[in-house]
């Protein structure tokens, strides 16, 4: 397996687990009152969107050069 | 390793990716799950028409229009909120709007990505003015703002909030307030305290 393999795995597996962990911010120890608010949780979203969407299109990009 | 291995593991990322992607967006932008379970023994659920129930809330001032879900309790034991960010949560097993006792309708401030919330200006309603509750059966019901508090998120006044005993009240709940990083909420609740009318 290349370096480049490994390398590509370990980004996949932090993404999946970043979403996961984003997936879980309905969790209060608030008492009574609901969670109306998710605003805090953007920026990580936002990192999140970006890095996958970047690696979709590098992968995108990769696959047709190599179809060329 | 082959190219065609190679291509494999390139479709396997870029699918992955693609899938957090959707994921992340759905749950920031548009929908936010919640496990909703029974309430306790102890909680009152009144046995009412269901034409009774809410449908549609109205609050002219903040040109809101938008749909009621009904929730019940979250997996912590508080009241669920709505699950997505353009309808509101009315809290089932309380009261129903228009009955003796306080009913309580939560919406959220905003999304995932920061955009507004249906409740987003909720802070800008003001004393008067006027908030309605169509219920299923299409009778409106009229209520009044008499006060707007917003209390640290773990000093709401709950037995106000969730009167059983009061005359016909409305109370509308959403965050405000600074975000609380370690707790994942806002630091703030903002109740907005509403008497019937008419209806």
């Amino acid at each position: 397996m290349s370096v480049k393999t490994i390398i590509s795995a370990a980004v996949l597996s932090i993404l999946l687990g970043a979403g996961a962990a984003s997936a879980q911010t309905s969790t209060t120890s608030t008492t009574g009152v609901p969670d109306t608010g998710m605003g805090g949780t953007a920026a990580a979203n936002i990192v999140i969107l970006g890095s996958s969407a970047a690696i979709v299109l590098a992968g995108a990009a990769y696959l047709a050069r190599r179809r060329i | 390793m082959s190219i065609s291995f190679k291509r494999k593991i390139a479709w396997a990322i870029m699918l992955g990716a693609a899938g957090v992607f959707t994921a992340t967006f759905v749950h920031a932008y548009w929908y936010v799950p919640e496990m909703q379970i029974v309430p306790p023994e102890d909680v009152l659920i009144v046995d009412v028409s269901p034409e009774e129930l809410p449908a549609r809330i109205r609050i002219p001032a903040l040109e809101i229009d938008t749909k009621v879900q009904h929730v019940t309790v979250n997996s912590t034991g508080n009241m669920a909120s709505p699950s997505n960010f353009t309808d509101v949560g009315w809290y089932k097993p309380g009261t129903v709007p228009g009955q003796r006792g306080s009913a309580v309708i939560a919406g959220h401030l905003d999304n995932g990505l920061s955009l507004p919330g249906v409740f987003k200006h909720l802070d800008q309603v003001k004393v008067g003015d006027d908030i309605y509750i169509v219920t299923e059966g299409g009778r409106e019901l009229h209520f009044r703002v008499e006060e707007t508090v917003a209390y640290p998120y773990k000093e709401v006044p709950l037995e106000r909030l969730f009167n059983r005993s009061d005359k016909p009240r409305l109370n509308l709940v959403t965050c405000v307030g600074d975000w609380v990083k370690a707790e994942k909420t806002y630091d703030q609740r903002l109740v907005v305290y509403a008497v019937l009318v008419d209806g």
